[in-house]
């Protein structure tokens, strides 16, 4: 039995990623929608492959995933949720965002909810990539209260 | 480490796309420019140990319950209060 290029290209383009995690259990995702961030992140500089998670249980809060080390993630929460004028400031300054997310620390109880508005993570679903700047003003916190 | 004395208005080249200005001295204080490609992150050290210690912190802590609350937090209406 042979196969067409054809067919074999489709396979190739809908080949599935599969992950066991310990936060998320076993994943199947599609190798198209990773996000590539060249820099790592801060701390994290040699995890460069990422997937976002909508989780019905947790939204509006995503998980960013790092499919490399699946025991790596963060929780992620679109920054206009929390500060709609720097969500705008943002998207006017990085033209090529798609969309601008905080990390989430979610501290050990009785901690309240933090997230970091200092250092945002900037996604381009173009390019399929993501970088986490900083940001000089010393406006927004790296631990900004949310409740 | 490499040293090298530089007047205001001079200039460091790393390497042939980087370039580092001495912009002003006041004091105490040298503000510094520096010219990299878009690829090449450009950092003050404490800010970038700061971020990262934070990225550390909210990785270790992917709480699904705690998560949940949230929504109620944002849905207040609250926008929150700065904390240090």
């Amino acid at each position: 039995m042979s196969y067409s290029t054809a067919q074999l290209r489709t396979e190739e383009k809908e080949a599935k990623v599969k992950l066991a995690t310990r936060q998320f259990g076993e994943l199947e995702f599609d190798g198209s929608i990773v996000y590539h961030f060249p820099n790592g992140l801060p701390g994290f500089e040699e995890l460069h492959d990422f997937i976002i998670i909508d989780d019905n249980d947790t939204e509006p809060l995503r998980w960013l995933l790092s499919i490399e080390e699946p025991n790596v993630g963060f929780a992620i929460l679109e920054i206009g949720l929390v500060v709609p004028e720097l969500n705008r400031e943002l998207q006017a300054e990085e033209l090529e965002a798609s969309s601008v997310f905080c990390v989430v620390t979610l501290h050990r109880d009785p901690e309240p909810i933090t997230v970091n508005l200092k250092a945002p993570i900037v996604i381009n679903r173009t390019s399929m990539s993501g970088k986490q700047i900083v940001l000089n003003s010393d406006k927004y916190s790296t631990t900004h209260k949310i409740n | 480490m490499l040293v090298l004395t530089r007047k205001l208005g001079e200039v460091i080249k790393v390497g042939d796309k980087i370039k580092i200005v001495v912009v002003s001295i006041d004091g105490g204080s040298v503000k510094i420019g520096v010219e990299a490609p878009e690829e090449i992150a450009v950092h003050r050290e404490e800010v970038y140990e700061k971020i990262a210690a934070e990225n550390k912190a909210a990785s270790s802590q992917l709480d699904r319950e705690k998560a949940k609350s949230v929504k109620a937090m944002l849905s207040k209406g609250v926008g929150g209060k700065k904390n240090g």
